[in-house]
């Protein structure tokens, strides 16, 4: 069985020296070159998350984004379809767009005024008759990227033609998008305006630290001793809360799972407080059951995991959110979190999902500002070329590979970062 | 709890007297905050006070948008009491700031409450960088017992739709 990705066959190459089973060498974080070979390599070749479906739920429907800072635009043509096209006019080269998101008959060329079509198409051209009689509109298009493909709503691009498949990339990880997704009573999330905000260190901080239990009560207790004392706030409230992330007796029930291409999973069981329980939200779990049956719709409702889908994406099921990961340089990263309604259930539960993402991942909130924090320090202390290595060496509880062949083990461990180091790795060697 | 919106009223030139009273009140708001004295910064809010930063948009809808901040006067005192608890990483080094005030304008609402605009930028200065937030600060005032005090406070960002990290208290 594939332990995980562990065991893959690993080609030789020049960046095997920089990572070894449980640990990171500096230069992943620093070095410049490593970077563009990054995103030349990572997110120049597999599945990256560029938006979800609700992002551009009616025809005109688009947002922009990029990968590996090649700007795009994901829009949703007239007859519904979705299209990822490259942001670049084939003329002399200006984005097209130049809005976040938004509803549009076409897109115009600012400098020219070249016309588009919401599916890229082109279809205007001033003083046509001088590009001579071989020029054929057809030739010109906004370009599509080589592959696009969704899984539940969320949609992936890939830069390179050749690969596996989304749904082989996916693998374990379409499990918990599907749980993400039935948490909802009509199996469906909307996303929300994103929050974003940046810090001043390297991308892969955010993903390992999505997946790090060993952090929370240190760097989130100022969080934790501030809202301690208070009760948890009413259905609807806007303060939300600050759950109980200290350690408490549930902890060594926590689970983590490592699996396929990257990708990894914590599972709280129940250790923190979970926004959506059913007996604080008595008409959610109603309609959930009624979709769901009661049994399933009680393991939904209280369902609190972090998923993280290499390389960019994260779902958070407890305050309903998705995080998409966005490398900028080598030290500077920006994060776009999408807090989510659970479509069908009631306004006070949606109301209370989007507040909580407000209090807790905002840049001006109380839980994500330390971790940024935190990952600028690393930052700096990386710059020290003394020490090489950035360590992944704790091992959970009875790691073993489930009958899902997913790789797992109980809290703590930092088993998940190094499913991210052999993915990289594995990625890196190809040419 | 207060709504997070105010529609802007009609503009009127209010008193000499009073917009005296106004300014002072956002340079004191302003002195507090950067001067940390946040204890006396929460008493100057109302008990039905609302604080909102609205997230890409001018004005956020509850429920259908996520802000920046949107909290009643419990949910500042747990800001305040993150704020100053010793391991608050963001505080340690203490971030300094400096609130700028301009364009104070203020009009009368009736029953003894005022709507005040007012365009600020924070100075902010940590870690060996420097960021600024400007933006339109907007104050909705209760006079009660001889005082003014803060009944709704909306901050608009101009840069709320980009990426920003540690905003400072506004």
């Amino acid at each position: 069985m594939d332990k995980g990705g562990a065991m893959a066959v690993q080609a030789r190459s020049r960046f095997d020296a920089f990572v070894k089973e449980d640990a990171a060498h500096r230069r992943l974080y620093t070095d410049p070159e490593i970077f563009a070979e990054e995103m030349r390599r990572i997110f120049g070749r597999t599945w990256v998350f560029v938006g979800h479906e609700s992002e551009i739920p009616n025809p005109g429907d688009f947002k922009t984004f990029d990968i590996a800072g090649q700007p795009i635009i994901v829009s949703r043509h007239t007859d519904g379809q979705v299209h990822v096209v490259f942001n670049r006019c084939m003329h002399r080269g200006a984005v097209v767009c130049e809005f976040q998101s938004g509803n549009t008959s076409h897109f115009r060329c600012p400098y020219h005024a070249w016309v588009y079509q919401t599916n890229g198409a082109l279809a205007l051209v001033p003083n046509r008759e001088l590009f001579g009689s071989d020029f054929d509109v057809a030739d010109y298009g906004l370009i599509p990227l080589p592959r696009v493909d969704s899984y539940g709503g969320f949609i992936f691009a890939s830069l390179s033609p050749t690969g596996i498949s989304l749904d082989e990339h996916l693998g374990r990880a379409k499990h918990y998008i599907d749980v993400f997704l039935h948490r909802s009573p009509l199996g469906k999330v909307q996303a929300t305006k994103p929050l974003k905000y940046e810090f001043r260190g390297n991308w892969k901080f955010q993903m390992e630290n999505m997946s790090d239990n060993y952090h929370a009560v240190y760097v989130h207790a100022s969080a934790l001793a501030a809202t301690r004392t208070a009760a948890p706030a009413p259905n609807g409230s806007v303060n939300g809360f600050v759950q109980s992330i200290g350690p408490n007796e549930k902890d060594e029930k926590r689970i983590e799972r490592s699996f396929g291409h990257g990708h990894g999973m914590l599972d709280y069981q129940g250790s923190r407080f979970i926004l959506s329980q059913p007996e604080r939200h008595p008409t959610y779990f109603e309609a959930l059951a009624e979709s769901r049956g009661e049994e399933r719709a009680r393991v939904l409702a209280e369902t609190d995991i972090h998923v993280m889908v290499y390389p960019n994406l994260i779902l958070h099921t407890n305050y309903n959110h998705y995080r998409v990961v966005r490398p900028l340089a080598v030290n500077h990263t920006e994060i776009n979190t999408y807090p989510c309604k659970l479509v069908g259930a009631p306004d006070d539960l949606n109301t209370a999902l989007i507040n909580a993402s407000a209090v807790h991942v905002s840049p001006a909130g109380r839980i994500q500002v330390d971790d940024l924090e935190v990952f600028g320090r690393v930052q700096q202390g990386l710059s020290v070329e003394a020490a090489e290595w950035v360590l992944f060496k704790m091992h959970g509880l009875d790691e073993h590979v489930n009958e899902d062949g997913e790789l797992e083990c109980r809290f703590l461990s930092e088993m998940i970062p190094r499913g991210y180091y052999r993915e990289w790795s594995r990625l890196m060697a190809e040419e | 709890m207060t709504e997070t919106k105010q529609a802007a009223p009609t503009r009127q030139i209010v008193s000499e007297s009073l917009q005296h009273e106004i300014e002072q009140l956002l340079y004191h708001e302003a002195a507090l905050i950067d001067q940390r004295r946040f204890a006396e910064w929460v008493e100057l809010f109302t008990d039905d006070a609302v604080y909102c930063v609205p997230n890409a948009t001018e004005d956020g809808e509850p429920g259908e948008d996520g802000f920046i901040i949107l909290e009643d006067r419990a949910g500042i005192g747990e800001r305040i009491r993150r704020l100053q608890h010793p391991a608050a990483l963001t505080q340690v080094p203490v971030p300094r700031t400096r609130h700028m005030i301009t364009n104070v304008a203020g009009t009368e609402l009736g029953d003894g409450t005022m709507f005040v605009t007012s365009n600020q930028v924070i100075y902010f200065a940590r870690q060996g960088r420097q960021i600024q937030y400007p933006g339109t600060w907007e104050h909705t005032l209760e006079h009660g017992e001889g005082v003014w005090r803060i009944k709704r406070k909306k901050v608009f960002l101009l840069a709320n739709d980009q990426a920003m990290s540690q905003i400072p208290v506004l």
